[in-house]
């Protein structure tokens, strides 16, 4: 089980877009199953009027999308984490020293994905259990499939997703042409 | 306006108009402007929107360094597709009235070009006719300001979203 | 075993459906990228599903060569031992 504070020696986003809060299980290499509180003070549901029907409370499936992604880059940055800490430009500070720790000097993105459906919507109060299978991993690049249920109810098949990880300095701060995705 | 955005097939498109804060669970308001148009039974959509690092979820995507997620693109054509939705369209494309449409399915999508702040965004949609059950297909690029593509998405609606709750 | 025409036609197939066109539109020889707007992360959707199809695995460094249905085949029957 990994908690929310070794979660973010993981992953590089944080506040308010880290969406994961606990690893339940992890199997290197193969699968994960995390976890993610959809709650009610979440910055989404800021300003909204009164008098709204309750669909209009589903948790964005934009959200939901991106909280299965980052379980699926905790499963992917955790395998691969051996290979990482051996190379050579790791990249300089405390921070990127830590093991396992992508934050340093590599981000992470979500490069495609395809036949992701949702079958049930969720809402605060919800759970949302992730699970994410890896599939190919390649250099700078990974897929993923998997669900996610909120309690026994599966509410969403992610049908294939893939990650891409680019060292921080091939991003242009400014215009360009891409992140090294051609 | 006739969106002149590259590569596109001009089908003449009412003014932009600003679009409005959404009336519904959101991470951010995903898109500034949206201008609709209809031609040959297919209605598109045209929506644009500025990348600013203080937009709300940004300051953790990443610290010190902001990068447009890819989720928020297929947010931004979400939220297109609901402002557009909510303009009059005429008789031979009226939707039936009725709830709000939600996304059911991302059918495919490519994140291939940073958006960063500063940029002006550019989503260029097709929205195809809802079936008996209130399904519809929304099919769109997004350019970057310099014309690169920066994604390409297809998403399934359904009106009253997943459920029939 | 499946027939040359049977396995090219299953990877047009399995091509056709990344690229999201129809699989007669995919001609032997077309360039992936340059008449399918192909790019690198259809090229590694497109290595994933023939692995998965015929268990086999496909070293990265030939990803780039995998161009057009024609190199993509070549490639396959290499690393599934199909006879030519």
């Amino acid at each position: 089980m990994l908690e929310h504070a070794q979660i973010r020696q993981i992953l590089p986003q944080r506040h308010p877009m880290l969406l994961l809060d606990r690893v339940v299980s992890i199997e290197p290499g193969v699968s994960i199953r995390a976890i993610k509180a959809v709650s009610a003070c979440e910055p989404c549901y800021a300003g909204l009027p009164d008098g709204l029907d309750p669909d209009s409370y589903a948790y964005p499936v934009s959200l939901l999308i991106e909280s299965f992604g980052q379980a699926a880059a905790v499963l992917w940055l955790v395998s691969t984490a051996s290979q990482r800490d051996s190379r050579p430009d790791k990249g300089a500070g405390p921070a990127a020293d830590a093991p396992g720790n992508a934050a340093g000097d590599d981000i992470f993105l979500f490069g495609a994905a395809r036949d992701c459906v949702i079958e049930s919507p969720a809402y605060p109060g919800d759970v949302l259990c992730h699970t994410a299978r890896l599939g190919r991993v390649l250099d700078g690049a990974a897929l993923v499939a998997g669900e996610i249920l909120v309690g026994h109810r599966r509410i969403a098949v992610m049908g294939s997703l893939i990650a891409a990880i680019r060292p921080a300095r091939t991003i242009p701060r400014r215009g360009g042409t891409h992140h090294g995705i051609t | 306006m006739t969106a002149g955005v590259p590569g596109a097939v001009p089908i003449a498109c009412r003014p932009a108009v600003a679009a409005p804060i959404p009336a519904f669970a959101a991470p951010l308001r995903a898109v500034d402007l949206v201008s609709v148009g209809f031609s040959d039974g297919i209605m598109r959509v045209v929506a644009t929107k500025t990348v600013v690092s203080t937009d709300p979820y940004l300051r953790g995507h990443f610290p010190g360094f902001t990068i447009f997620p890819g989720v928020f693109l297929i947010e931004a054509l979400r939220q297109a597709v609901a402002a557009a939705l909510d303009q009059p369209s005429p008789p031979e494309l009226a939707q039936p009235a009725g709830r709000r449409p939600d996304i059911v399915e991302l059918r495919s999508a490519r994140f291939l070009a940073a958006l960063l702040p500063g940029d002006v965004f550019t989503i260029d949609a097709r929205v195809g006719r809802e079936d008996d059950d209130g399904r519809f297909d929304v099919e769109a690029q997004c350019f970057r300001g310099d014309g690169v593509t920066a994604a390409r998405i297809k998403l399934r609606f359904r009106r009253g979203g997943p459920d029939d709750a | 075993m499946a027939s040359h025409d049977e396995h090219l036609d299953e990877l047009r197939e399995l091509a056709a459906d990344v690229l999201e066109v129809e699989p007669d539109e995919i001609q032997d020889e077309s360039d992936f990228v340059e008449t399918y707007e192909a790019d690198s992360l259809r090229a590694i959707e497109i290595l994933a599903r023939i692995e998965k199809k015929y268990k086999i695995e496909i070293p990265q460094s030939e990803l780039a060569e995998m161009r057009n249905l024609k190199a993509v085949y070549e490639i396959v029957a290499r690393h599934a031992g199909w006879p030519d």
